[in-house]
Formats: structure tokens, C-alpha cells, sequence
């Protein structure tokens, strides 16, 4: 597996396991967010994600395999494993999916050393194929990360890390081109459904490219103002429930955690009967049903079973 | 309180058509006052029903955006129901004037201008909803097959064959035609507020398809020489398009100025 964040986060310390207490005592009581990494001796490693303080994932790599942590105390759990090297990353929950697929050792398919200014070109190439991938891309001093959605849509969630922009940030893709340092390595991993992960990955995925691609077509049919109004509810419905999704210039920020895939289930899907009951007061319901079969035809059939399964974009009669 | 608000405004709206047929049906039937005075009041019915359609969709325009795509189709409908507002202006003065209107006359060329203008809309709305690009010239193919089918018409019903009665079957072609388009639209947004323009439309075609009937049974004008209830629901239903073309623009000026939270009550917002 790829080492994570070496290049921007290289410092590790060595602590007693009382000092994991403390450290992890603090994330909770400073309300402080980001991931803690834990390795022992032994080669196993832990990993947990927090925001404001909130224990949001815990997951265990004994080498062999990567198993997610339940209903776990972190601070008393390590109380008598010993000491270990620990890695604080201060950063933005915006690349805890990113990161976590990596800690999953995705199925690498591909690895290239490309120059900065051709990446674009490379994943261009990239994106054509059927299947959903996640792309890695190391420089010596910096990190980008992306999905691409495959069936040629474009990339997706692209993120980036460098020692100036620690916290990651929604920036276009195109900003890889840019980057100065003049090669990079990239790492071009296959999906795999059988990772809790990418359940994740395609449920979030699946419902900001489905959902775009109705509000663009939602724009053809009655204009800037009434999508406006659409983007302003949705935002409220969201703001009410405390999700952190925003919808504005037909695109959506999605940058909330979800506990359980449940939860992201529900939460989408009560967003998008919002949306549909009232596109369809003002055009009609056979006009969304047909936009979103548009939609749903134009993105992977892997991601459009799991969305189906899911049952996210169900329409159901007023 | 938005849903309460629209429905305030809109049944205002409804009240005020009601009144306005309402009127109408009662000086055209009883006629309470002189002939001119009677005439005047009729064609100021219709001239205003006109007006107003034309004021609505107006309101449409100004609340899109250039850049909005239905703003294209809403500005040639507000061309084509500013020619029939003309039209009625023209017409209703020749009534008031002369012994006979001319026909084809100047009113006529404002009609047919404004039918052109109504297809272009139509055309462009249909380009939007079926994510089709027919080509620009099924329009005059359109216009190609009115004309003809008009002609062999005026063959079928035995009248004479002259450019008083072509145009007059003319109208009655073309806004079957049209509102056969209309309805077409009507389905793609049936169930939403955008439906209602093209209600509109068709009412149109059917009120004039009512005209035609009538008037090549020749029972349009021993109607009006007799004063029977046949010409009433041909004249009305007339007016009665014009203002629920008016409503249905209304509503979606409504809607775009309140937002769909208006058509719905709170309770499925």
C-alpha cells in the first residue's frame, strides 16, 4: 500500500500508551478534527477519523486485512497495547472518504510515473473506462486525490494536500497540471463493492452526479430563477436536518459524514423527494421522470445497481 | 402564508375573467343599450381580453433571464399576442366604422403574423421538452400543410371559394393546428404549472374549431340574425380563450415570482 500522507504529514512520535490516551482525550475535548494514526512494532496499524472531537470511523489494519471498529472507546482500548508511533493529520473530514479507501488497499490496476504536465491527458484516458477508480497522485511535496465516476464522466471529489494547503481543498482538477514540481507518481485503483467504503464512495457519488445532472436539465426547462428557488429549499431541508450539503450553481457541496450508509440512504433520498415534488408541481412529473432516467443512463451501471438497490431516486406519486 | 397569498392573487385573478365574461354574455344576449353603445362594450370586452393575455405573458418575459432558455419562447408568444391585440384593436375599429369589416384586411395581416410568431414559440418549447432538434423548416412545412388543407376545406363545406371565406377557414385550420401542437406540450408537462399555457393554446384551437363548425353549417349566421345561443357560445368561448391564456400565463408569473412553495400547501412543502 501507498504510504498515506507522507509527504505532507512525515512526523511521527514515538508514545507510551498512556500518552495515546492523552492525545486522544484531547482530539475529544478540544473538538479537534482529523486522523489519528496508531502503529505498532508489529506492523498493525489503527486509524481514526474525527470531527469536532467526535469519533467518526475506527478502523484496524492488522496487515492482513482492514476491519472497521464498532461501538469502541478509543482512549481505554489502547490502554495496554504498548508503545507505538503516532501521526496526527490535522484535516478536513472533505478527505476522510479519499483516505479511507486507501487505508482499505484498494486493488491497484495501474501505476505510472507521469510528467505533471501530461496528468491531465492521463486522465482523460482514465476516465473512459466503465468503471468507477480512484486516482493517487504523489508528488515529492504534495498530494492529490480523485474519483473517477467512470462511463467518461468526469473526475469527481478531486482534493489536494501540500504543505501550504494541509487541509485539502475543493479546487478543480486542472489544478494538477499546475503543480510545479515537474513528475509525479500516479495510482489508478479498481472499485470494489465488497469494501464498506466504496458503498460509501458510490452512495455519495452517485447522488451528486444523478442529482447535477437534473438540476441542469431542470435549468433547460424553466430558467436560473426557479432553480435558484429549488437550490435555496434544498439547502434549508438540509440545513434543517444538519447535514452539511449545499446546493448552489447546479452543483452540490457535499461534505457531510454520515455514521451509517443507512443514514446517508435516508438523508439522500428525502432530499431528492423534496426536489422531485417540487420540479414536479412545476413541470410535471413525467418531465423529472424523465430527466432522471436521463440521468441515471448516463452513469455506471455499477454505481446505478447500487443506487437502485439503495432506492435514492425513487419516485414515488403525490 | 406564500400558498394563501397566491391563492388570494390568482382568484383575483379568476373573479375578474368571470366579471369580464360575465359582462359580455350579458350585453351580447340582452343588449341593455343602443346598438353602437352594445358594439363598443363587446369589442372593448374582447380587445381587453386580448390585452391582458398579452400583459401576462409580458409578465413571463420580464421575469426570465436572457439567458434562460424558455425566455426565447415566451418572447415570441408575447410578439404573437401583441399582433392579436393589434389585430382586435383593428378590427374592432373597423367594426365600429364601416358597415363591413374587410376581409382579408389589416386585422388579418396582424393575425396571421402573430399564429407565425405562436409556432416559432411553440417550436423552440418543443425543442426543450423532447430534447429533439427537428429542423427549422417543419415550420413552413407547417404553414404549407394549413394552407392546403384550408383550401380542400373550403371545397368540403361547398362554400365559395374566395379570400373572405379561405381566410376565414384559414383561422379556424391553423388554430386547430396549433392547438393540436399545444396539446402535445400539454402532456410533456402535464401535472405541473407549465401545463397551463398550453391549455391555453388549445382552448384556442377549440374555440375556433366551435367557429368553423358553425360557421360552415351556416349556423353562425342565421344565429346572429336571430339571436340564438349558438353565436353567444361561439363569440364567448372566444374570449373566454383569450382570458384563460391570460390565467395560464398568470400563473406561471406567479409561480416564478413566488416560487413552487405557493402551489403547494405547507403541509407537502
Amino acid at each position: 500500500m501507498v504510504a498515506l500522507l507522507e509527504r505532507v504529514f512525515p512526523e511521527y512520535r514515538q508514545v507510551s500508551a498512556s500518552q495515546i490516551q492523552t492525545e486522544l482525550n484531547m482530539f475529544r475535548q478540544d473538538l479537534l478534527g482529523g486522523l489519528c494514526q496508531v502503529s505498532y512494532p508489529s506492523g498493525e496499524t489503527y486509524y481514526l477519523f474525527y470531527i469536532e472531537g467526535q469519533l467518526i470511523d475506527f478502523y484496524h489494519d492488522d496487515l492482513q486485512q482492514v476491519v472497521r471498529l464498532e461501538n469502541v472507546n478509543p482512549a481505554p482500548f489502547f490502554a495496554g497495547k504498548g508503545d507505538a508511533q503516532l501521526r496526527v493529520c490535522t484535516l478536513s473530514p472533505r478527505l476522510f472518504r479519499h483516505l479511507k479507501t486507501l487505508i482499505y488497499r484498494p486493488r491497484e490496476i495501474d501505476h505510472l510515473s507521469v510528467q505533471t504536465n501530461r496528468l491531465m491527458a492521463v486522465l482523460d484516458n482514465y476516465r473512459k473506462n466503465e468503471q468507477p477508480a480512484f486516482v493517487h497522485v504523489i508528488w515529492p511535496s504534495a498530494e492529490g486525490f480523485t474519483f473517477l465516476p467512470g462511463k467518461g464522466l468526469p473526475a469527481r471529489e478531486f482534493l489536494f494536500l501540500s504543505d501550504s494547503q494541509s487541509q485539502g481543498s475543493g479546487l478543480g482538477v486542472t489544478i494538477l497540471s499546475r503543480w510545479p514540481e515537474a513528475e509525479c507518481e500516479l495510482f489508478y485503483y479498481s472499485c470494489d463493492l465488497t469494501q464498506e467504503v466504496w458503498k460509501e464512495n458510490f452512495i455519495s457519488l452517485g447522488f451528486t452526479i444523478v442529482f447535477e445532472k437534473l438540476l441542469n436539465r431542470y435549468d433547460d426547462l424553466v430558467g436560473k430563477t426557479l432553480v435558484l428557488r429549488l437550490e435555496n429549499n434544498l439547502s434549508s431541508a438540509a440545513r434543517s436536518q444538519a447535514l452539511n450539503i449545499a446546493f448552489a450553481d447546479k452543483s452540490i457541496d457535499d461534505t457531510h459524514t454520515f455514521f451509517t450508509l443507512s443514514d446517508a440512504a435516508a438523508a439522500y433520498r428525502s432530499l431528492f423527494k423534496l426536489a422531485s415534488h417540487q420540479m414536479g408541481a412545476v413541470v410535471g412529473p413525467r418531465l423529472v421522470a424523465q430527466a432522471l432516467s436521463d440521468a441515471l443512463n448516463e452513469i455506471s451501471p455499477t454505481i446505478f445497481d447500487f443506487l437502485s438497490e439503495k432506492r435514492i431516486f425513487e419516485i414515488t406519486s403525490q | 402564508m406564500l400558498y394563501q397569498r397566491r391563492l388570494v392573487i390568482f382568484g383575483s385573478a379568476i373573479v375578474l375573467s368571470v366579471l369580464m365574461t360575465g359582462a359580455y354574455i350579458f350585453f351580447y344576449q340582452f343588449s341593455p343599450l343602443d346598438d353602437s353603445q352594445t358594439n363598443l362594450i363587446l369589442n372593448a370586452l374582447t380587445v381587453s381580453s386580448a390585452s391582458l393575455s398579452f400583459v401576462a405573458v409580458m409578465l413571463l418575459v420580464l421575469n426570465y433571464l436572457p439567458s434562460d432558455k424558455p425566455f426565447g419562447i415566451w418572447v415570441d408568444f408575447a410578439s404573437g399576442l401583441f399582433m392579436w391585440m393589434v389585430a382586435e384593436i383593428v378590427w374592432s375599429y373597423y367594426a365600429m366604422s364601416m358597415d363591413e369589416v374587410p376581409s382579408p384586411g389589416l386585422a388579418d395581416i396582424f393575425w396571421v403574423g402573430g399564429m407565425l410568431f405562436f409556432t416559432l414559440g411553440m417550436y423552440r418549447q418543443y425543442r426543450l421538452v423532447a430534447q429533439a432538434s427537428p429542423k427549422f423548416w417543419v415550420i413552413p412545412l407547417f404553414w404549407t400543410i394549413v394552407m392546403i388543407v384550408t383550401y380542400f376545406v373550403l371545397l368540403a363545406t361547398g362554400s365559395e371559394v374566395s379570400s373572405e371565406n379561405y381566410i376565414e377557414y384559414f383561422y379556424a385550420v391553423s388554430d386547430f393546428g396549433i392547438g393540436l401542437i399545444a396539446l402535445r406540450l400539454l402532456l410533456y408537462f402535464n401535472g405541473g404549472v407549465f401545463a397551463r399555457p398550453w391549455i391555453g393554446m388549445f382552448v384556442f384551437g377549440v374555440s375556433d374549431a366551435l367557429y368553423a363548425v358553425a360557421n360552415a353549417s351556416g349556423l353562425y349566421s342565421f344565429s346572429i340574425t336571430t339571436g340564438n345561443w349558438i353565436s353567444l357560445l361561439v363569440d364567448t368561448t372566444y374570449i373566454i380563450a383569450y382570458l384563460f391564456l391570460a390565467l395560464s400565463f398568470f400563473a406561471q408569473y406567479l409561480l416564478l415570482r413566488f416560487g413552487p412553495e405557493a402551489f403547494l400547501p405547507s403541509h407537502e412543502f
